[in-house]
């Protein structure tokens, strides 16, 4: 391997992945050398697109290194969404040209498990690094505590 | 729901900035530094000994046309001899990477000899104004309208307004993917708003047949109008045609905001008069818009803004002069709410003046004087039809409660109400129609439409439309391209109505194939059995208005807007937040209840961000753009707080459904309502937004804040 590479291994939505990347590369460039690109709207950490759920943490994968993320596990909104979050927004009209979608469904997903009841500011707080240009956020909000009503019904009703 | 939700929401969906192909070259585009200069040439040599390069492309590459254009064919494919505007492109890199094709980029060195700029529009029409527009003439387009009597009323107000640069900003960077057909054409796969548009133009440039163009849809992270113009398109096109190979780019965020128009910069001076009773008796208006190096859509935005520069009110005199310009700023185009905007806030900033003015309350003022349905725009003259009464959206904004919580210590809290107005599709007697095809077999029907999905919901739409003419049949869509009917694109509001009203022609006349009843019967066709059904729908014609007089019925249909805005401001600090937002639109009607509340959210936040937050900078030479979005500001869910939408359904008898398009009107009286929430709280005259925090800082003594009004002065009017 040339020395300006980086040999990248670590386990995405619960498969090995491996890419080679160069040693400046970011985890979103070793995710799309592997074959798995995510949207990007910024590749700078500002807009929150790319983001997924590293070693059970939501990060934007555009600002954390690649090297840094050998042998973490890796999960897109393929594997971390919660199904009742996709549920109500797909309902709600919480998607639109869904660019910010998945990153959004990493992090709402992530809250939901971590904080089962937010209220609204909740919500708006764990948006802050996410940015959806279509919706002006109302839908995405509202679906959140729907799903978070749901959660908590279904568990007080065990 | 929409069909593409779960796709999206679950990272499945794919978009073009994505996209990549076997033995693909990648493209860098090398852009000017400057705003005015003669390109004398471009030195390749170094950027050529990077390794992994193949080719600079530049003008002299181009084999058809060297200039293209969404409306004006003005705007040179690479730059030609000539640069007039900071980010224009000169030449496009190609690589056997992404990064060495970056590099290249930056180490071809175009040989510029610098030219004196016109930066300000107001100069662009001076006798010794440098020359920028393509004809050796700097006015794109001049409008004029005057109608009534020369009476005025007893009280009048003169303002002078200005709106800034926003941007479309949609997430997803420009992107595509083009591939040789291996038969002399080409294919390209591409975030777009009008497959057909963007085919004409790469296919005068390539200086091939349509037919040897295929323009493929590619998922669309966001659009607004800024996909409207070609960014990527000829280049890509160009690029594969002359290697033989797939070539691919993808812009950086700091790229996109320059490589594609942003809205128009608009200098609109209004005086408005009426009786002591509020009546208003005349409007003289002079609007001036900066379109930049090249002419994109300005025409054809400043024709709106022309026709809605009076919003939708009485008023028995009106007198307007509207005009674009060539400058040497980035270029301006078609941005979500297209000219209405700039005017809905020049003309309601201008009534909460005259109001106060009157010592009225707005709100009876704007009744007073409010069109009834049925009624002439003041300006063209053209009956206001197929809406509700505008004052019911007053209405439907005073029905929703204001915020229960009182602003926190030390805040002082504003409201403001703005009522919009602008057509719905293209209409100005330009051509108004879109093509589909249904494909029914045992398992279901298969629509086919060149209507670009851009997130609106479009499919969502067509689909519900077709499953209430055949009932509850499995629907899937063909891949959207330009060998399909052309379906005109989504753009001005118009998709529910133009391809809506071909989806439910189609489906008719599918359902009569299939034996007339509801819900259909598709196990009566056999296997490999499949009836495909053509249809189109045309809108009803319009005409453009007379030139000498500006009088005629230029519009299709009409989007009828209100908003309340509730601010909060530190007067210490000047810093805004927004409390609430209501938004009431007349619709016609909500086919999909979810997907109009989702388009009035987030238009209404979009305004919210251009009254505030949203403005592409550009500096005393000339350069604009922004490096990220730490730059160019767009609200968050913490800025914005709740939206409340409120649906008002009055049918427009002449279109399918009787449903008006809904896209715009939430961007256009919500920047408005939040400048007159902002003046509500502050005194301050907010004459100009984005507002920033030095327009809304007031001191803490009283008397000190004469100053402020004192700079509310009249402006003059130009002859």
């Amino acid at each position: 391997m040339p020395d300006d590479l980086v040999e990248v291994r670590g386990t995405l939505d619960g498969e090995p992945y491996h890419a080679e990347v160069p040693v400046w590369a970011s985890l979103l460039d070793a995710l799309e050398a592997a074959g798995r690109p995510l949207p990007a709207g910024c590749r700078g950490g500002q807009c929150g697109s790319c983001t997924v759920s590293l070693d059970g943490v939501p990060a934007p994968a555009c600002v954390v290194p690649a090297g840094a993320a050998a042998g973490a596990v890796v999960e897109t909104a393929r594997r971390a969404a919660l199904p009742v979050l996709v549920e109500e927004m797909a309902a709600a009209g919480a998607t639109q040209c869904g660019y910010c979608s998945p990153g959004l469904v990493v992090a709402l997903s992530h809250l939901l498990r971590t904080s089962p009841a937010p209220d609204a500011p909740a919500v708006r707080e764990a948006l802050t690094g996410h940015l959806c240009r279509c919706t002006g956020y109302e839908a995405i909000v509202t679906a959140t505590l729907a799903a978070a009503a749901r959660l908590t019904s279904e568990i007080s009703s065990i | 729901m929409r069909p593409d939700a779960v796709a999206k929401l679950t990272g499945e969906f794919g978009y073009a900035t994505e996209l990549h192909a076997p033995g693909e070259l990648h493209g860098a585009t090398v852009r000017s530094p400057v705003a005015a200069a003669d390109l004398l040439g471009v030195e390749t040599a170094e950027a050529m000994r990077v390794r992994g390069a193949y080719r600079v492309l530049t003008i002299a590459d181009v084999p058809g046309a060297r200039r293209v254009g969404v409306k004006t064919p003005d705007q040179p494919v690479l730059a030609d001899g000539r640069v007039r505007h900071h980010g224009e492109p000169i030449a496009f890199a190609l690589a056997e990477t992404a990064e060495a094709a970056r590099r290249m980029a930056l180490l071809v060195r175009p040989i510029l000899r610098p030219r004196p700029a016109l930066l300000d529009p107001e100069r662009a029409l001076d006798a010794d104004a440098p020359r920028v527009g393509p004809d050796g003439s700097n006015l794109v387009h001049r409008l004029r309208l005057a109608h009534g009597t020369a009476r005025r009323g007893a009280t009048g107000v003169r303002r002078r307004w200005r709106t800034g640069r926003q941007d479309a900003a949609f997430l997803a960077p420009e992107a595509g993917l083009a591939l040789p057909d291996g038969a002399g054409g080409v294919v390209l796969r591409v975030a777009t708003q009008d497959l057909h548009h963007d085919r004409a133009q790469i296919a005068a440039a390539l200086g091939l047949p349509e037919e040897r163009v295929r323009v493929e849809l590619a998922g669309v992270g966001g659009a607004f109008g800024g996909r409207e113009d070609i960014t990527v398109h000829v280049h890509l096109c160009l690029a594969a045609l002359l290697s033989g190979r797939p070539v691919r780019a993808l812009y950086s965020r700091a790229e996109s905001f320059g490589a594609h128009p942003s809205r128009h910069p608009a200098i609109m001076t209004y005086e408005l008069t009426a009786d002591p009773d509020g009546t208003f008796v005349s409007l003289a208006a002079d609007l001036l818009f900066d379109g930049g190096a090249y002419a994109s859509t300005s025409k054809a935005v400043v024709g709106v803004a022309h026709y809605f520069a009076a919003g939708p009110y009485r008023i028995p005199r009106v007198e307007i002069t509207t005009r674009a310009v060539y400058t040497n700023n980035p270029v301006a185009g078609a941005l979500r709410g297209f000219g209405a905007t700039q005017v809905c806030f020049a003309m309601e900033s201008t009534v909460d003046a005259l109001a106060a003015e009157l010592g009225l309350d707005p709100a009876d003022v704007r009744r007073r004087n409010l069109l009834e349905p049925g009624e002439p725009l003041a300006t063209s003259g053209q009956a206001l039809a197929g809406v509700a009464a505008p004052a019911s959206l007053l209405d439907a904004l005073a029905a929703v409660p204001l915020p229960a919580a009182t602003p926190a210590p030390g805040l002082r809290r504003g409201v403001g109400v703005a009522v919009g107005i602008k057509s719905a599709g293209l209409g100005d007697g330009r051509p108004e129609g879109a093509g589909i095809v249904l494909r029914a077999d045992r398992h279901g029907v298969e629509i086919a439409t060149a209507a670009p999905e851009v997130g609106q919901g479009v499919r969502a739409v067509l689909a519900q439309i077709v499953t209430e003419c055949l009932g509850p049949v499995p629907i899937t869509f063909a891949d959207s391209t330009s060998a399909l009917p052309a379906s005109g694109g989504s753009k001005a509001s118009r998709q529910t109505m133009a391809s809506g009203g071909a989806a439910l022609r189609a489906a008719t006349r599918l359902r009569q194939r299939l034996g007339g009843a509801t819900p259909v019967d598709l196990s009566a066709l056999g296997d490999g059995t499949s009836i495909v059904v053509e249809e189109r729908y045309d809108a009803p014609p319009t005409a453009a208005p007379d030139p000498r007089t500006g009088r005629g019925d230029p519009h299709i249909a009409f989007q009828l807007t209100a908003h309340r805005a509730v601010v909060d401001v530190n007067p210490a600090l000047g810093t805004a937040r927004v409390v609430q937002l209501v938004a009431a639109q007349d619709v016609g009607r909500a086919l999909n209840p979810a997907l109009v509340r989702g388009q009035l959210a987030g238009g209404t936040v979009q305004g919210a961000g251009f009254a505030l937050l949203e403005e592409i900078p550009v500096d005393a030479d000339g350069r604009g753009g922004a490096a990220g979005f730490g730059t160019y500001l767009l609200p968050a869910a913490v800025d914005v707080p709740e939206v409340i939408p409120v649906i008002v359904e009055s049918g427009d008898p002449r279109l399918p459904f009787g449903a008006k398009g809904v896209g715009e009107g939430p961007l256009i009286s919500s920047p408005a309502a939040v400048a007159a929430a902002l003046r509500a709280a502050t005194g301050r005259p907010v004459a100009r937004i984005p507002a920033h925090p030095e327009d809304l800082a007031t001191s803490h003594d009283p008397a000190a804040t004469a100053p402020a009004a004192a700079a509310e002065e009249p402006a003059a009017v130009d002859g």
